[in-house]
Parts: C-alpha cells; structure tokens; sequence
C-alpha cells in the first residue's frame, strides 16, 4: 500500500514538472468548473423561464369571461415542463424536446418549441455542462496526461530499476493509476457540489440519485484510467501509446454514440407525425362526431341511455343529452389517441434498447444512459410530461362536457346558436375555469429511474472490471 | 533520387505503415457508413412523402363526402405540403429532422398549425447525427492529427532525419512526395463513398464540386495546421499530438459551444409558444365580440368580401373564418419577430463559423444540401403561400353564400403542394 501512495506521489511530482501535463491538468479542473456555473445559470433561467410562462398561461385561462364550456374545451390550455433539480448536472435531452403542449378537446398535440431548433446548428455540438466534460473530454485529457505514465519509465529505463528494487508490478500500475484517478475524482468535485447544491431536503431522492451517478462517473473514469495506464505499459513507446489510445477514444467517445443512434433509427423505423395524425384519423371515423347528436354512431348509445332511465326521448333526460355525447365521445377519442400514444413510446423505448446495446462497444453509450435516467432527463421523462399532460388534458375536458351536462337544458343548447337568450343560459360561470386545479408534474418515480439505470449501471460495471483485469494482465507482462 | 522513384518508394512506406492504414481504412469505413445511412433517410424520408400524399388525399375525400356544408366541408379538409430531400440532403441532413418537412394545413389559422413539427426520438437526436458532414467536421480532422502529428519528430526521434537530409537533394523533394500521398489518401477514403452516393442520387454536378471543395478546403486547413504544429522542433512528437488535439478540442467543440451559450443568451426573448398564444387569444375572443365587430375589421383589410349580405343570427361560418384570418393578422407582428430572432441566431452562428472550420463545413454543406434553416424558412413561406391559396378557394362560395351542394362543393379544386422555386429551377 505504501509503495503504491509512493509511486503515485512520484507520478504527480513528474506532472508538477512537465509542462504538458500540468497544462492538461489545469485545463481539466477550469473547464469542469466553468461548466458547473455555465449549466447551472443556463438551466436556472431555463426552469425560470418556463414558471413565467406557465403563469402567465394559468392566469390567461382563469381570467376567461363566462363561457358555454365546450367553447372552454376548444380554447383549451398550455402546459409547460418542468426540469429536473439534477437538469443542471446533465440537461439529457431536455432541449431536444418541446417545452409546450396546448391541450385541447378531441386531439392531443405534440410538445412543440424545442429549445434546439430554435438554437440552430449549433445545438448540435453539445451542451456545456458537467455531465459532457465529464463524458467527453475528461476521458481525452487524461490520455493526454498519462499516455506515458509507463513507457516513459521503460524508455528512461528506470522501470527495471524500481523492479530490481522488488517493487512489485502490480504496485507500479496501481499507483500509476491512483495518480490518475486523482486528477479524475478532482474533476468530478465541480459535479458532485453542483448536484449536491441543486438538490435539498424537498428532492431528497435525487440526492441519493446524485450519489450513484457519481459512482457511474466514477466506474467510467477509473476504466479509462485503467485503459491508460495497461496500454502505457502494454506498448513499446508512447507514442504507440497514445496512438493507441487517441484511436480508441475516436472511435468510443466520438463515433459509438452516433453511430448507436443512426442504427437505432434505422432497425427501428418510426411512422412520421403526421401519418399517424392519418391513421388516427381513419380509427376516429367509426367513432362518430360528437359535436353531432344525430350522428350515426351515437344511434347505440342513444337507445341503451334512453332505456336506462325509461324515457321516451333525450329531451326528458335528467341532464343535456349534449354534454353526454361529448363526454362519451371524448371518452371513446381519448381511448383511440392513447392507444397511439403508447404505441409511439414503446416504438422509441424500442429504439432507445437498439441504441443501448452499443454499451457493449463503447462505455461511454453506458455512461450517458445511466447518467441522463437518474438524473430525470432521459426519455422516460419525456414520456412521463407527456402522459401527465394527457391525464390532465382528458380531466379539464371531463370536467367541462359534465358541466355542460348539468348546467343548462338541451333545448337552450341546441338553440344557442340561434337565440341570443339561449345563447346567453349557456354561457356559465367564470369561477368554473378559475376553480380548475394547476398543471403540476411531480418527477418520475424514484424506483422506476433507478430500475431503468440499472442495466446501464451493470454494464458500467463491467467495463470498470475490463478495465481492472486488463491492468492485471498488463501487470503480468511487465513482470515477463 | 528522381521523382518518380520517390513516388513509388513514399507508396510503399505508406503501404507498410500499419497506424497509417488503419486510420485510412477508419476514415473510409466511417465515410462509408454515413453516407449509406444518409441514403437509407432520405430513402424512408421518400417514402414517407409518398405515403402521406395517399394517406392525405384518402382522408380528405373520405370527408368530403361526409360534408354538408362549405364551412364544414373547409373545416375538415386538411391539405399535405411537403419539403422533399435535395439530391445532396443524404450528406447533410441538418435541420431537417427538428424543422417540419411535412404538414398538413387547413383554412383555420394558420399560426396554430405552423409550428407543428415531427415527432422524433429525443434520445437519439440528442446525440447526433451521423451523417457525412458529421464525419467531415469531426472525424476528417482527426484522422489529419494522426497522420501528420509525428511526420518530422518520428524521423527526428529515430535519428534517422539528418541521415535523410543528406540522402535527399533538398528537404522539399523528401516531405513534399510524403505529405501529398498521405493527403490523397486521406482525400481518397473521405471522397469516395460521398461520390459514390452522389451518383447514385443523381446530384447535380455544381453541389457535388461544392461538396467536394469544401472538403478539400478543410482538409487543406487542418493539415497545414498540423504541419505547422509538428514542424516546430522543438516539440517532441507526443507535444505535437497533445496541442494539435488541443486545437481540434478547442475547434471543434469548444468554440461551438461557447457560441452556442452566447448566442442563447445574447438573443433571448425567443417566445415561439407565445405566437400561438396570441392567435388562439384573438380567435377566442373573437367568440365573445359582436360578430360586425369582427366582420368589420376583417371586410377593412379584405374589401373584396364587403358586400357579403350582412350575418342575421349568432353564428355564420363566414364569421368563423373571418376572425381565424384576422388572428393570423394580429399575430403576424410576432411570428415575424420569432423568425426574426431565430435569423439573428443564425447570423451569430455564421460568425462563429468564422472562428470554427466544424461549424463551417457543417453550415456549407447543409446550405448546398438545402437542409439548413434558410432552407427550412423558404419551405414555411411555401406553406403560408399554399395554405394563402386554400383560404382563398373557400372564401367565394362562403361570402357569396351560395347554396351547398357536393357538385359546387366538386368544382372548388385545390391544387397538390408544389414548391413554386424548384418547378422553376426545372424548367
């Protein structure tokens, strides 16, 4: 154990000395640093931004005059996403994805604004927080500043010295490698306070989630430390070394997440926005118009209802046989629309497992995965704005086709578009939208993010044990 | 030592140098690759257009025979647009897959259906694209790092430079053969496949000259930066790989992203949700004005309707158009001001692009593959024509209230989506 802290010691003296290596070194602590305040001012305007406009949309919508309320339903409402607390460490795809959805009756659109189309091309380079830095470039800094951590003991042949004095092999690598993973875990240091600022009492499961993520971070750097280390002392120079090295790093942190995205989108083919508006569409005919109480498809509904409450006609039902129609026509759209719905998650949950199996090429594919879904800002995410806007959609809609069930007669709602007086007893009160319950969306359940970190978290661990046996290994030949 | 001699034997040391023939061999792949999963988009990308405009004609004649009224009839008669790839789209595929590339509009307000855009995986854009200008930008400096980072301290390390020196008439003859057939090779594995896959699509030969100088130009770029770095002597060769790696970092990523945080928050004010919040205001409120209120302001800046006979009862779907058009009206002003704001970005961006070759080639390549914002802006000004159009052709039966019959309703044909610039460019 001393021999190692020894060897390590040794290590960092020489990278006090070399001018590469502490240059390397200081632009890696900087960098991880100014990422930290950069992605955390960034977001917090960001989640400002979005309050404001929910507010605003929330005051807009309450402020409505009295209204007949089906007019209510075709006014509809905005609703805007919240970010997670941890969005500041890794913002995942919290800017691919709209921050909107107007609700509506009888459809259900789409989140629309997305803050990277309306950044342009360069949102495509990255984003400048901790969880890039760290994915990225950390990765590319350490090879540059330990690249020849061994082969330049074996080139200034001081390795055989320090052999013949019975230090042991494996002590030289581990204490090559704990120089290393110094420099790695002060890297992390900016993250982990970061996370630990953004997170409180109120969050407290994204503090326990904040905790393995950096043990993600950490598997993940201490395998490439341990990569650097075994092709350092594997090769002949270090300039193989960092040949070596730089090629790997190509084609693992630069190439695989791409390409893992490019074959998942094109094994996993899915319908465009608007073919599935079609199909729905074409799903939607049987189910009749429900504006339309004559229409056809409401024949069935309207006998079983009269005979339900043994009337002879609609007129001499308890409630406005309108409002009924919408309410069960509304019942039977929203099924048709959430069977698409859910079709389309599973197809992109499909695509994002296509994608994920390049984890076993590159660790990095790990790595972000693990990092974005315990951080709240993956996909499932997205899917769980979605399904709680729907939920809320669906609600706001029942709400108002029930108080046009109860509030007024059908002989005034049938006439509201001829009669001023009748259209005047269908308008109801304006308490009625402002009494509405605000849109709010509690993040995803703890046990489901970490349920679906988990097998990017095994195979993170995995590439941490590669990266251990092939230090042993290369401890072995060294010894040869 | 004669040329042609040097030639043959600089091919042989290429061809013997593993590292060397690997990168080349990565680069060609990688190239490869791109370029066949670019034609695999913009192929399902085809198909995709071509299945809407069945789909789309489907549905809308299905609803016309269901129709009563002219109102209704234009209520439900949504109409395809669409922006179908360019012959170099497979190459850059750009902004395409975060701008609409296909739409369906009807006679309502038109800033309430606009800024509908396809559904894509958030996941996987999130990571990139990989598509050629991908592997131009990113990889092709790379692979340049690699080839030339220890093109003099590999010689001078081994001591065999000076030996070289002497033997070689004059150091011209003995880097400059070196650096051209690394240069071609490099030019070679990167060019071969986009040219492939530019035959097959058929490009036209001024984007394919484009494209290719472009990529020459960057290749031109980066290896005199390299040569420059590994040329100065006193850099020992693993110096000359860590700056020169540094350059690409600072390039490539970090000043596109620095960029990208200045411009989000030097041109803040981006409220695309707010444009379409005031349209749906204006049409709302619109419900509970005085219909003349309404008719009134809309037959002031459309006279040609003003003689409609005046609207009796509550409801009138000439009424019900009248304030969708005027909501497009009073929200104009601010859809204006998005796309303004969004330019400005854009303009910011070509000044970044003066600072990062990435950014550079990116922007070149997606401008002559029509898949930039541009490109993006002109297909949504298309789109405002056509829909333009498909108001126009309700709006004599509507105001002259003519009675409804499916055969007057039969005469009102509105012609397919054609974007007016490319037919032109056609003929």
């Amino acid at each position: 154990m001393n021999t190692i802290a020894l060897i390590a010691g040794d290590e960092l003296r020489y990278w006090r000395r070399s001018k590469v290596a502490w240059t390397v070194l200081i632009i890696l602590l900087l960098v991880s640093t100014c990422a930290a305040f950069v992605s955390n001012a960034e977001v917090s305007l960001r989640a400002e931004e979005r309050l404001a406009q929910q507010a605003e949309a929330d005051a807009i919508f309450q402020e409505q005059p009295d209204r007949h309320p089906h007019r209510m339903v075709h006014y509809g409402h905005y609703v805007y996403r919240t970010a997670s607390p941890l969005a500041v460490i890794d913002s995942g795809i919290d800017s691919m994805v709209g921050t909107s959805i107007f609700l509506e009756g009888h459809r259900q659109n789409s989140a629309t604004f997305a803050a990277a189309k309306e950044t342009g091309l360069l949102a495509r380079f990255g984003s400048f927080s901790p969880a890039f830095v760290l994915q990225s470039l950390a990765p590319l800094l350490l090879i540059l500043c330990g690249f020849a951590c061994v082969g330049r003991e074996k080139e200034n042949k001081t390795l055989y010295q320090l052999i013949g004095q019975g230090v042991s092999s494996n002590s030289i690598l581990l204490g090559k490698s704990a120089a290393l993973l110094m420099v790695a875990l002060m890297a992390l240091l900016p993250l982990i306070l970061l996370g630990f600022f953004a997170t409180g009492s109120d969050t407290f499961d994204f503090r326990q989630s904040l905790f393995v993520i950096v043990l993600g971070y950490f598997c993940y750097l201490a395998f490439w430390v341990f990569l650097i280390v075994s092709v350092s002392a594997l090769l002949k120079t270090s300039t193989q070394s960092l040949s070596v090295l730089l090629g790997f790093w190509i084609i693992a942190v630069v190439l695989m997440p791409r390409l893992a995205g490019a074959y998942a989108s094109t094994s996993v083919p899915t319908p465009s926005h608007i073919e599935t508006t079609l199909r729905i569409a074409e799903a939607m005919r049987s189910e009749g118009d429900s504006h339309d109480i004559d229409d056809s498809a409401f024949v069935d509904l309207r006998t079983r209802t009269l005979a339900e409450y043994g009337v002879e006609s609609i007129e001499d039902l308890p409630f406005n046989y309108r409002g009924f129609v919408a309410l069960q026509g509304e019942e039977a759209d929203t099924e048709v629309l959430n069977n698409f719905a859910e079709e389309r998650m599973v197809q992109e949950l499909e695509q994002k497992s296509a994608a994920d199996q390049f984890s076993v090429l590159s660790p990095i594919v790990a790595l972000r995965a693990f990092s974005m879904t315990l951080a709240g800002t993956a996909l499932q995410d997205h899917h769980h704005f979605l399904r709680a806007a729907e939920d809320y959609r669906y609600n706001m809609v029942q709400t108002f086709n029930r108080l046009q069930m109860s509030a007024m007669t059908l002989a005034d709602d049938l006439a509201r578009n001829s009669s001023a007086a009748s259209n005047q007893r269908t308008r109801i009160d304006s308490s009625n939208w402002s009494q509405m319950p605000v849109f709010e969306l509690p993040p995803l359940a703890h046990e489901q993010r970490w349920q679906a970190a988990s097998l990017a978290g095994i195979s993170l661990g995995l590439w941490l044990l590669a990266g251990f046996l092939l230090l042993l290994f290369a401890a072995r030949r060294l010894r040869l | 030592m004669n040329l042609g001699f040097r030639l043959q034997q600089e091919l042989s040391f290429l061809l013997k140098s593993r590292a060397m023939l690997g990168a080349l061999l990565l680069l060609l792949v990688v190239s490869s690759g791109s370029v066949a999963l670019g034609l695999a988009y913009v192929s399902q990308e085809r198909e995709k257009i071509e299945e809407l405009i069945v789909l789309d004609t489907q549905e809308r004649d299905y609803k016309r025979t269901l129709a009563v009224d002219y109102g209704g009839a234009a209520y439900d008669a949504f109409h395809a647009a669409w922006n179908a790839p360019s012959d170099l789209a497979f190459a850059a595929i750009g902004q395409r897959d975060l701008n609409p590339t296909m739409m369906r509009v009807r006679a309502l307000a038109l800033e309430g259906q606009i800024y509908e855009t396809d559904s894509i995986n958030p996941e996987l854009a999130l990571a990139g694209r990989f598509d050629f200008a991908f592997v131009s930008a990113y990889l092709l400096p790379l692979i340049i790092i690699f080839a030339f980072y220890d093109l003099f301290a590999s010689e001078r390390e081994s001591g065999r430079l000076n030996l070289l020196s002497v033997s070689a008439q004059n150091t011209r003859s003995l880097w400059v053969p070196r650096i051209l057939f690394r240069v071609l090779g490099i030019a070679l594995a990167g060019l071969v496949p986009l040219w492939l896959g530019m035959l097959s699509e058929r490009t036209a030969l001024g984007s394919a000259i484009g494209v290719s100088l472009a990529v020459l130009l960057q290749i031109l770029f980066w290896t005199v930066l390299v040569l420059l770095i590994a040329s100065r002597s006193a850099f020992r060769s693993e110096t000359a790989a860590s700056i020169s790696v540094g350059m690409w970092v600072v390039l490539t990523l970090a000043i596109p992203i620095a960029g990208k945080v200045y411009i989000e928050s030097s041109v803040a004010g981006i409220k695309g949700a707010e444009v379409s919040l005031v349209q749906r205001e204006v049409v709302n409120d619109a419900w509970d004005l005085p219909i003349s209120d309404t008719m009134n302001a809309f037959y002031a800046s459309h006279p040609e309707w003003a003689d409609s006979p005046p609207i009796t009862g509550v409801w009138h779907w000439k009424w019900y158009y009248a304030f969708q058009q005027i909501g497009d009206e009073t929200a104009a002003e601010l859809a204006r001001e998005y796309r303004e704001s969004i330019v400005a970005r854009d303009r910011l961006t070509a000044a970044v692009a003066w600072l990062s070759p990435a950014v550079a080639i990116q922007r070149r390549l997606e401008d002559l593959a029509q898949t930039n914002l541009e490109a993006s802006f002109a297909f949504e000004d298309e789109v405002r024509g056509y829909h333009e159009k498909i108001r126009r052709a309700y709006y004599p039966v509507l105001f002259r209230e003519i009675p409804f019959s499916q055969e007057r309703l039969a005469q009102i044909v509105i012609p397919d989506f054609q974007i007016s610039q490319k037919s032109g460019e056609g003929d």
